[in-house]
């Protein structure tokens, strides 16, 4: 199931989009490690366009003093204003403010590349405290960084973008999602614990403003897809329900499509799926490094050209 | 749908990888003789076997051919045999002989059979279940029954015979997340559902099935292309038989075996249908009264219930966990007929009489309860006067004259229907009353139907409160068994409610009398004729 949510993640012509859909005796974590192969077959893709180190640094060289910044040291988040240019080291550098002046006013000076780890916070005007060791960006960051390996797990996580999304049941997708506790082994026999919320970073089960790279949609709920969350790389249906109901939302995405065998619903939504072979289908069949499908499990797997 | 474990997922799936399947099958002659017996009567009856004269007899020998099948249970278990089937299988013998002599012989025969076996109480099935247990160490185990009725009884029959922890369970438990070291499957494969084969949850499923039934299931393919050439192959399945399905087929002449689809009783829609409504007539509570479009719903426990298809219905949906309520309360809810699935459990007012908002809204509605209601009555009474004399049509195009601005024949025959309170807007309402000559009553009368509404949702609130307070309590794995659980609402006159799981629902509507929407009743076509009182 991983390595479908990685490969169709990373697969897709501009023209062509793939369907996978799966007859499973179970739905359950299905659509959780469809979509975590999903984000991290993404994750090593940055989020924008890297701006080069001097147009950066230029960038910040020209805001206004006193605005609301955010300042990553090491795996932690710092508050931070904006204090000016100065030349150090006969080398031209920004100016941060971490602390307040009644605390110090500890200021950090940083040079082009330092400068990086530092971006404009959208929290508007902000006070800075006395003293501030931040907030660790990543909470369980072993766990992380072994499964994204060579990615910055802290742009990671500090970064937005919609890979996945997975319509189904929420509340218990909420539950896999955040409950299972998960391990990853290390050196030494020891093992890093995380969450499946730790690489997927569902934006339903984060606080407002936090950085994610999944979402869920449950197959009753009105809500619709924003104007920046059109097309995910992936759009997991988890149960036939939510393939019949909600497929055309995703209609822009690589589809992943869970039939749960004892799911009321399976026959219906399986003959969604055959109408939709038999009539979208290209002739082309998709050439992918797919591992063979596991006993217990049926797939069908085709191209469809992209509306 | 409910919250499964890691661990118990991944068993789930170690199932479906290297489940397999073995039948067994079972020769008990006396019990073979009667069902064949029974199959060349009827085909030997040919289209009479569907008169009067034959097809109540013929649909009790049938269903206990069915259950004997579909059960581990002694051939005189009362739960599946009474000495009055036999009474009438005599007496019919003996009409037969002034009135379809050629048919005597025959039905001479079939009586001999049924006698032997109920004064056998042999259980050929236990006596195999018995063995298979003891050979293979079987523990662990559960053993699947179509018919969630016959559950208790099976359960205290095999209870002091197989010493291991066996599970009764039914097809819908079987979608939960337990897993088992082997299934037993009573009857043909072709009676239960794809899944019990497709997802497994045990790693050995035993089909034990009477040796003259031809089961001729085998495993489908799911989609038109698969990926890894389909069902059979991939789920690695070893599967007695190959392309018949079942190796003994090929050993079976005609005449010697019965089509499984045969001994399943088969669900005849409008005769249910007909037979509620004969009823009501042949009463004389129906003359005059309002019919509704109703669909018919297949209730556990050999009933059925009419719903109006435009209506909302209480059900406890144990599979919900839909949206952000993740609560237990979510399990109680009404949701529209439409929506109703087969699995849901429907809460049905069994005690305590009529529909079980309106005994409560009255309460609420106090002192004003009688005026308001009759006030209601009158209107509405009148309106379906004027609908009888002139038609749906006229009297919305009179009433569009007259200002209203939704009057159409749909809304007209809902305003006149007992279910509505009334319309939304007191302009429509000000028009049926000008229309009616009642033109002063209309703020008094809208005031009323206003109170009745609130009461209304007051009522549905407050039932809804307390049963959520039983179901919380309530052990619910019971309902998922048996498909039945009565709950008593805490108050005086509250009554009793029943949550019934809904086993199939009517492809079409029927028009049905109102009086019957939302009653439970004994089925029509219950070839067996249990009786329960709960839902006289």
């Amino acid at each position: 199931m991983i390595k479908l949510g990685h490969v169709l993640a990373k697969t897709g012509e501009q023209d062509k989009r793939l369907i996978a859909g799966l007859a499973i005796p179970a739905r359950a974590y299905a659509a959780c490690l469809a979509a975590a192969g999903g984000v991290m077959g993404r994750a090593s893709i940055r989020v924008n366009g890297p701006a080069g180190e001097e147009e950066h640094f230029n960038n910040l060289c020209l805001l206004e003093y006193g605005t609301s910044l955010n300042y990553i040291t090491g795996n932690r988040k710092k508050k931070a204003i904006f204090a000016g240019v100065t030349t150090f080291n006969g080398e031209l550098r920004i100016k941060i403010q971490t602390e307040s002046n009644e605390g110090g006013g500890l200021t950090e000076f940083l040079n082009k590349k330092m400068a990086l780890a530092v971006s404009v916070a959208s929290d508007g005007e902000i006070k800075l405290p006395k003293k501030q060791s931040g907030y660790k960006i990543v909470t369980r960051k072993a766990f992380l960084d072994n499964l994204l390996p060579g990615v910055d797990t802290n742009t990671f996580a500090l970064s937005s973008r919609l890979d996945c999304v997975i319509t189904g049941p929420a509340a218990i997708i909420r539950r896999e999602v955040t409950d299972t506790v998960l391990a990853v082994k290390l050196r030494r026999g020891k093992f890093a614990e995380g969450t499946f919320q730790d690489l997927l970073r569902v934006r339903r089960f984060l606080f407002e403003g936090k950085a994610y790279r999944t979402d869920v949609y449950p197959v009753s709920g009105s809500r619709q897809p924003g104007n920046g969350c059109t097309s995910p790389a992936v759009a997991i249906f988890d149960g036939a329900l939510a393939f019949l109901k909600c497929r055309d939302m995703w209609a822009g995405s690589n589809w992943i499509v869970l039939l749960d065998r004892t799911d009321p619903n399976f026959w219906d939504g399986a003959e969604a799926l055959n109408q939709d072979y038999i009539k979208n289908r290209t002739l082309k069949n998709p050439e992918l490094d797919m591992p063979p499908v596991l006993a217990g499990i049926e797939m069908i797997l085709y191209e469809v050209e992209r509306q | 749908m409910k919250y499964v474990s890691f661990s118990e997922a991944g068993k789930i799936y170690e199932c479906g990888s290297t489940s397999r399947i073995v039948r067994h099958f079972v020769n008990y002659p006396e019990f073979g003789q009667f069902c064949l017996r029974l199959k060349q009567f009827e085909r030997l009856l040919g289209e009479a076997s569907g008169d009067s004269f034959w097809r109540p007899l013929l649909l009790k020998l049938k269903h206990y051919r069915f259950e004997m099948c579909a059960s581990p249970l002694p051939f005189d278990h009362p739960a599946v045999f009474s000495p009055s089937l036999l009474a009438l299988l005599y007496k019919t013998v003996k009409q037969c002989r002034e009135v379809y002599p050629g048919y005597v012989e025959h039905l001479e025969d079939l009586f001999l059979c049924l006698k032997t076996l109920a004064e056998s109480a042999a259980n050929p099935l236990l006596d195999f279940l018995t063995g298979l247990f003891n050979r293979n160490g079987m523990h662990k185990t559960a053993l699947l029954l179509k018919e969630s009725r016959l559950i208790p009884f099976t359960e205290k029959i095999i209870q002091p015979v197989i010493y291991n922890s066996v599970d009764c369970i039914n097809i819908q438990q079987y979608r939960g997340s337990k897993c088992y070291q082997a299934v037993v499957v009573i009857g043909p494969a072709k009676w239960y559902p794809e899944f019990i084969f497709s997802a497994p949850r045990a790693t050995e499923i035993h089909l034990l099935n009477y040796k003259w039934i031809m089961d001729k299931w085998k495993p489908q393919p799911v989609f038109v292309a698969s990926f890894n050439n389909a069902g059979e192959e991939s789920s690695g399945q070893q599967r007695a038989g190959n392309e018949a399905g079942v190796p003994e087929a090929k050993k079976l002449t005609a005449g010697t075996y019965i089509d499984c689809d045969e001994i399943l009783p088969a669900i005849n829609w409008d005769e249910i249908s007909s037979g509620i409504s004969k009823r009501h007539f042949q009463d004389g509570t129906g003359a005059g009264y309002e019919t509704v479009e109703a669909k018919l719903f297949l209730l556990e426990g050999l009933a059925a219930v009419f719903l109006d298809g435009n209506a909302k219905v209480l059900v406890i949906d144990l599979d919900e966990d839909e949206g952000d309520d993740d609560t237990e309360e979510a399990r109680v809810k009404r949701i529209p007929t439409a929506a109703v699935q087969e699995g849901m459990y429907l809460l049905l007012r069994t005690s305590g009489g009529g529909e079980y908002i309106v005994p409560l809204a009255d309460q609420i509605l106090g002192d004003h309860a009688r005026r308001a209601r009759e006030c209601q009555k009158r209107w509405k009474m009148l309106l379906r006067e004027q609908v009888n004399s002139k038609g749906t049509q006229a009297v919305a195009n009179s009433l569009k004259f007259l200002g209203s601005v939704k009057a159409n024949e749909t809304n007209v025959r809902n305003w006149m229907g007992e279910r509505n309170i009334k319309p939304a807007d007191y302009n429509d309402f000000e028009t049926i009353m000008k229309l009616l000559k009642m033109e002063k009553d209309a703020p008094e009368y809208w005031k009323l139907a206003e109170a009745i509404d609130e009461a209304h949702r007051k009522a549905g609130f407050h039932i809804r409160k307390l049963l959520l307070k039983q179901v919380l309590s309530a052990n619910l794995s019971v309902l998922e068994k048996t498909g039945r659980m009565d709950f008593e609402l805490e108050e005086e006159d509250g009554g009793s409610l029943t949550a019934f799981r809904v086993t199939g629902i009517s492809p079409s509507s029927y028009i049905v009398p109102l009086a019957k929407v939302g009653h439970p009743f004994e089925r029509e076509d219950d070839g067996y004729g249990h009786d329960d009182p709960s839902l006289r």
